[in-house]
């Protein structure tokens, strides 16, 4: 707890009214969300049969449950990141942490961390629930810590651009309304811009170039991305991460069929798993590359509201008497 | 001198061979599927790979199409050449198959290869030993149709895919050749031929001295079998072929293997572990540390909390499934000749570990395909295999595989037909070692079912009375359900629907609830065991009435729905229909269907020709073969204003009036 900002605001959290019935209504909301999909996934028995429908419980259920995650992410970061600084000002005390030492990006950082601390929080509250997956088998600890990493980096972006549109919003509610909108925008507003794009690209090209763009700030692309990685041409569950395997496989193998225009000399054998050598960089870093890169526009953004103004640069109205 | 000339000779023959040698691969496999490309998808697909290799070759063969993948170890001496024989699942045979030699170690391909599976969907396959008859343009009497060139010495292929055998006199009787027209196939000779079968042939059917019966195929004789062998065909009698992988045999069998399995995951106990920690780090945690005055505490207390429910989660939570477990569904199949039983085996299991399958003499075991799960589920475990009786499952992830098993058929009940009461009746003897849980008769849309259980060395008498309505495989499932377990449903359906495709109008069925197939895992007989269903087809049954199955449709069409409630796209549809005994027939339209709005053709078996008829009566001579079949045509009108219209194989129906 170097940063003072950080760590006021890590021990005010609790100390609200609302921190505690917040929490028990978000571990049973994400239990009660998990346990409908554990239903749903059972049910596969209807299907399949116990003994495979067992075996496929655990993948989709992860599948899921990361779903969950990112909704849980677009849901809660603007809402929690968009007052913090706007927050202040309404209460009249952003002047008096401006002029401490704190320098600007101090005290952006220390308000990111405070925000991006209490959802890592929140989110290690619900450990039971979203690593069931994990227990139920058919899930590896490397998909899972891929996951977290990019939920992680996801976070962190909205969290800063909402840090940004905080700094600049002379109202919580616009602020909150300009945050979720630039999260929402990420979620949801990039397939639609992707449809446009694929629209364009098949309408004035000849060969469309498979690439989307637009897709690439999205986050459950990301993650699925990231968790799928290397592409592999016979996942395991097609479960909630189906679509986004299917656009994968559309970009690396200029295919939306399981493996079935891909050229021979382009799948890999290891392991007694065929996994498509990759034509292009992988998207996940590509994600990753452009969430830095927001991360870095909304924090630089944030810090120049933030900063104490320079004395020549208030406005001095001289008042005649 | 002698130097000089050896050294001129080197040059003149040396270059030119080290020339070819550069020019071949010094590794080549060729890849043959069916019988010459021809594959019959009712029955696992022979694939041969022959791979010659100037060095010694030592890796893997890897088959695929799409998400299925079956590997064979395979090793070639140097400048040698072996052949490797391997039967897949007919989900496999789809689509084209790629073949990859992979040698050990190294990562690409040495040679890929592509093959693509023929299915004669909509004509008759036509084989013949006599080379100079695949010349001719095969104008027939049902249209063209392929004629293929079989090997007279190696009838090892399989014969399956072919509906029709023409075969000269100088053929040699076999094994292979008998067992296929025993379970089906017609085969076209002289009398020459004929004799030299010594095939020991049943009496020449009555009406017909040139046609034998022998099993459930014939023997067609001519006189002059170049210029006659056209004249005798018929429309094909085979029927359709599901395309969905899900519908398909092997997968209907591995649905019924799994869900014979009882789910022990019970999501309820983890809802109590939930409530119970939401409790512990909400309110109980608040209290706990507003008393401490350390509320900033809960940032350690309620991921600690977390932490701690998670073990006991995994300890206690019962959420794990066993680590490896096997199941079986079992298709007990009664041909009269050369049938066998057809298994599915499904294995689950965890991450890293491998499963060796083996079957005894006379069974085969074949791997399935990644279709052959339900609703194209990717199998995760590759199936290797070693032979045709030992495959092993590799499990690289949890998950599960699935093998197909064919098996010699122990003893089943003996069943006799009574049709001289009011209504017909079955009557069973159980002289098998089985012990039927369900038991019933399946006679077009009629299904009976018998009452409780029938054990080995009990009798029973089934009447045939319409109890229930529906399709045969949901009314079979239904009706002999345990109302105490309703998984039963889920087991007996994919069963009765496995039936209900392969099976014609007419049969017997009875369910077995703890059958084990005779394959050893890991070296243990009691791993694969599951339900089994029995079934027997039946003829003669007369309940004065039979239905339509549609067996084929025109090039282009498709058929939607399931029998009997069904329906096709296409120019026409071709209908089979089972008469039994020998009153005067009359074809009925049926009341919901418009009149005239397709037109009618029956296949006349005397003139070998489809002649246009109307509804009413059907002259039972031209129009009803040997086996009590009529085969029907219902056209789409060819109108404008019905264009994309569909055909319903319902709009019409034979009847008649029963013997009794």
């Amino acid at each position: 707890m170097t940063n003072p900002v950080f760590a006021r605001e890590a021990l005010n959290r609790f100390r609200g009214r609302r921190a505690w019935p917040f929490l028990l209504i978000w571990i049973l909301g994400n239990g009660v969300v998990v346990y409908l999909l554990l239903i749903l996934a059972t049910s596969f028995d209807a299907g399949f049969g116990a003994l495979i429908g067992r075996r496929i419980v655990g993948p989709f259920m992860f599948q899921g449950v990361c779903v969950l995650m990112i909704l849980a992410i677009v849901m809660m970061i603007p809402g929690t990141a968009a007052v913090a600084v706007v927050g202040e000002r309404e209460r009249q005390t952003l002047q008096l942490v401006q002029v401490t030492p704190l320098s600007s990006l101090e005290i952006v950082l220390g308000k990111l961390w405070s925000v991006l601390g209490y959802v890592g929080w929140l989110l290690a509250a619900v450990l039971p629930v979203i690593a069931a997956p994990l227990l139920l088998g058919g899930v590896r600890l490397w998909d899972v810590l891929s996951a977290l990493l990019m939920l992680g980096l996801v976070a962190f972006t909205i969290a800063s651009l909402s840090m940004w549109v905080s700094a600049r919003a002379k109202s919580s509610r616009a602020a909150v309304t300009g945050a979720y909108l630039i999260a929402f925008a990420l979620l949801f507003g990039t397939p639609l811009l992707a449809v446009g794009e694929l629209y364009v690209q098949t309408r004035f090209r000849e060969e469309p170039s498979g690439e989307l763009w637009t897709l690439i700030p999205n986050p459950y692309i990301a993650v699925v991305a990231a968790v799928a990685h290397p592409l592999e041409l016979e996942p395991t569950g097609d479960g909630a991460f189906l679509p986004g395997h299917l656009v994968l496989l559309s970009r690396d193998a200029a295919s939306n069929e399981f493996g079935q225009a891909v050229q021979a000399d382009r799948i890999v054998e290891e392991d007694g798993h065929r996994f498509l050598r990759p034509s292009r960089p992988p998207l996940w870093i590509l994600s990753g590359f452009v969430y830095l890169a927001l991360s870095a526009f909304g924090i630089y953004r944030a810090c120049r509201w933030v900063r104490t103004p320079a004395p020549s640069e208030f406005r001095v109205r001289r008042i005649r008497t | 001198m002698i130097r000089q000339f050896l050294l001129a000779l080197l040059l003149i023959v040396g270059v030119p061979a080290s020339a070819l040698a550069q020019g071949s691969e010094p590794t080549e496999l060729e890849i043959e599927i069916g019988l010459d490309g021809w594959v019959d998808r009712s029955q696992p697909v022979p694939i041969s790979a022959t791979i010659r290799s100037e060095l010694l070759f030592a890796g893997t063969l890897v088959l695929e199409n799409g998400r299925s993948v079956v590997e064979v170890d395979v090793e070639v001496p140097a400048g040698g050449e072996k052949s490797y024989e391997v039967l897949v699942s007919p989900t496999m045979a789809d689509g084209p198959i790629t073949a990859r030699l992979l040698a050990d170690g190294v990562e690409e391909a040495m040679v890929v290869t592509r093959v693509r599976p023929r299915e004669a969907n909509d004509s008759v396959l036509v084989g013949t030993f006599d080379a100079a008859l695949v010349q001719l343009p095969a104008t027939t009497a049902v249209g063209e149709v392929p004629v293929i060139d079989v090997p007279v010495d190696d009838l090892s292929v399989g014969l399956d895919p072919l509906d029709y055998l023409v075969a000269g006199p100088s053929f040699i009787a076999t094994a292979e050749l008998v067992a296929w027209v025993s379970a089906g196939g017609q085969l076209v000779t002289t009398a020459r031929g004929v004799d030299s079968l010594e095939l020991g042939l049943e009496e020449p059917l009555a009406d017909d001295v040139s046609r034998f019966r022998m099993g459930n195929g014939a023997v067609l004789v001519v006189d002059k079998l170049a210029s006659e062998w056209t004249r005798l065909l018929a429309p094909t009698t085979r029927g359709l072929q599901s395309s969905e992988p899900w519908s398909q045999p092997d997968a209907l069998l591995a649905r019924a293997a799994s869900s014979s399995v009882p789910n022990a995951l019970t999501s309820s106990n983890i809802l109590y572990w939930l409530a119970l920690y939401a409790i512990v780090a909400g309110p109980v945690n608040l209290i706990v540390l507003r008393r401490l005055k350390k509320r900033e505490l809960a940032w350690i207390t309620v991921p600690a909390l977390g932490i701690f429910t998670l073990i006991l989660l995994a300890a206690f939570g019962g959420l794990r499934p066993q680590s490896s477990q096997f199941a079986s569904a079992t298709m007990i199949w009664a041909d009269p000749n050369g049938s066998q039983m057809h298994s599915v085996v499904v294995g689950a299991s965890e991450a890293g570990t491998t499963h060796e399958l083996r079957v005894g003499p006379g069974s085969i075991i074949y791997p399935g395909a990644a279709g052959d799960s339900v609703g194209g589920m990717t199998a995760s475990a590759d199936r290797r295999v070693v032979s045709a009786t030992e495959l092993v499952f590799d499990f690289e992830l949890a998950g599960y595989g699935t093998a197909g098993v064919l098996s010699p058929i122990p003893r089943l009940p003996k069943l006799s037909i009574d049709n001289s009461g009011e209504l017909p009746e079955l009557l069973i003897e159980n002289d098998s070692p089985l012990t039927l849980t369900g038991y019933g008769v399946v006679s077009g849309q009629v299904v009976s079912v018998g009452n409780g259980e029938l054990p080995a060395g009990s009798s029973a008498t089934v009447s045939l009375r319409n109890d229930y309505f529906g399709t045969a495989d949901q009314v079979v499932a239904e009706a002999t359900q345990a109302w105490d377990d309703s998984r039963w449903f889920e087991v007996h359906r994919p069963l009765a629907a496995a039936a209900s495709q392969r099976a014609g109008e007419h049969y017997f069925f009875g369910f077995v609830e703890d059958f084990v197939v005779p394959v050893t895992i890991d070296g243990r007989l009691q791993e694969a065991r599951g339900p089994a269903m029995v079934v027997v087809p039946l003829t003669a049954i007369d309940i004065g009435r039979a239905d339509g199955r549609v067996i084929a449709v025109s090039p282009g069409g498709r058929v939607q729905g399931e029998h009997p409630w069904q329906w096709v796209e296409g120019e026409w549809a071709m209908l089979r229909f089972e008469v039994a005994g020998d009153r005067a027939i009359e074809l009925v339209p049926s009341q919901n269907i418009a009149p005239g709005l397709a037109g009618i053709d029956a296949w006349d078996w005397k003139k070998a020709e489809y002649v246009e008829i109307a509804p009413g009566d059907l002259d039972r001579t031209r129009f009803v073969d040997d086996d009590g079949q009529v085969l029907l045509r219902i056209f789409q009108p060819g109108d404008e204003e019905f264009f994309g219209s569909q055909i319903y194989p319902n709009s019409y129906f034979l009847t008649w009036n029963r013997q009794a």
